[in-house]
């Protein structure tokens, strides 16, 4: 059984200084969370004959998004 | 509907901390590492600001515990689905850790703009010839840019490198830029030593964030 008073605890944090800065940063961090940091394979549940609806989708929902902050 | 944020090395406790749609944040145990979770009825809306607080988890788990970041997106039916995904993987996922653990990613990208000074194709496609000499010349002024745009980007950085643990290039679609891992340490001064380079310049300079683009493994490949 673990000791969960031995736990690490982790709490808030301020988000990332650029989320609320330059809007060309923003933009930079938006590409690392959507197309950087591990993919676990089998994550595809979303998927239809190999298309991955939910990575499709979220293109879709981006792409304005992005363009957006840049021509603020 | 499991969501899944970052792996870490062992439980942590959250407090105060919440995920997606302020959903409570579990860990859970997949061997070698353990998978930091949020349970959601159906799949989130992938809009921005959900991008943003998967990346705000993100944040606080990594600046707390050594972490390994997940692309947003990342969706599983279940524990036991979670856990299947991660099965052999989980050895490497803990190496990849250790790996980044203790580092904060930075970015130095030299913008390249949209091609709008070159006339684009008739919008119609016009004549075969015309279409594809009006395609031939904005990949050439692309290219052009791009490539003055990395030499700017060089000339700019210098040795900036050798104030960090790794820095890989990658030709990204907003530009040419350069990733680099430093050690958390020593982000002020790496985050001043970034400021004076670009200063003046049209560089874009990003980060401390979580290691996401050394997190894969093989960041330029």
């Amino acid at each position: 059984m673990t000791d969960a008073g031995r736990l690490p605890v982790v709490r808030p944090r301020a988000r990332p200084a650029t989320a609320q800065g330059p809007h060309d940063s923003l933009v930079d961090l938006l590409d690392r969370l959507i197309d950087r940091g591990v993919i676990i394979q089998g994550d595809l549940v979303l998927a239809v004959a190999g298309v991955d609806l939910v990575h499709l989708g979220l293109r879709i929902a981006l792409t304005p998004a992005t363009e957006s902050i840049r021509q603020q | 509907m499991i969501h899944l944020y970052a792996f870490v090395a062992e439980p942590v406790i959250f407090d105060g901390l919440h995920g997606l749609d302020g959903a409570e944040l579990d860990t859970i145990d997949c061997g070698a590492v353990h998978a930091v979770v949020s349970r959601h009825e159906q799949a989130v809306s992938p809009e921005r600001d959900a991008v943003l607080d998967h990346g705000g988890v993100v944040e606080a788990v990594s600046s707390q515990v050594p972490t390994l970041p997940v692309r947003f997106g990342s969706l599983h039916a279940d524990t036991a689905a979670l856990r299947a995904a991660v099965g052999e993987q989980q050895a490497e996922l803990a190496d990849r850790m250790q790996a980044v653990a203790g580092h904060v990613e930075f970015v130095i990208r030299a913008p390249v703009e949209q091609m709008a000074t070159v006339a684009p194709p008739p919008a119609d496609g016009g004549r075969g010839r015309a279409y594809l000499e009006g395609r031939l010349a904005m990949e050439r002024a692309e290219r052009a840019a791009r490539d003055a745009a990395k030499a700017r980007l060089h000339d700019a950085v210098g040795t900036l490198a050798e104030q960090a643990a790794q820095a890989v290039e990658v030709d990204g679609p907003r530009g040419p830029e350069i990733s680099y891992l430093v050690p958390t340490g020593e982000a002020p001064a790496f985050t001043a030593a970034a400021a004076t380079i670009c200063d003046g310049t049209d560089l874009v300079v990003g980060g401390p964030w979580a290691p996401y683009t050394f997190a894969a493994g093989d960041p330029g490949g």
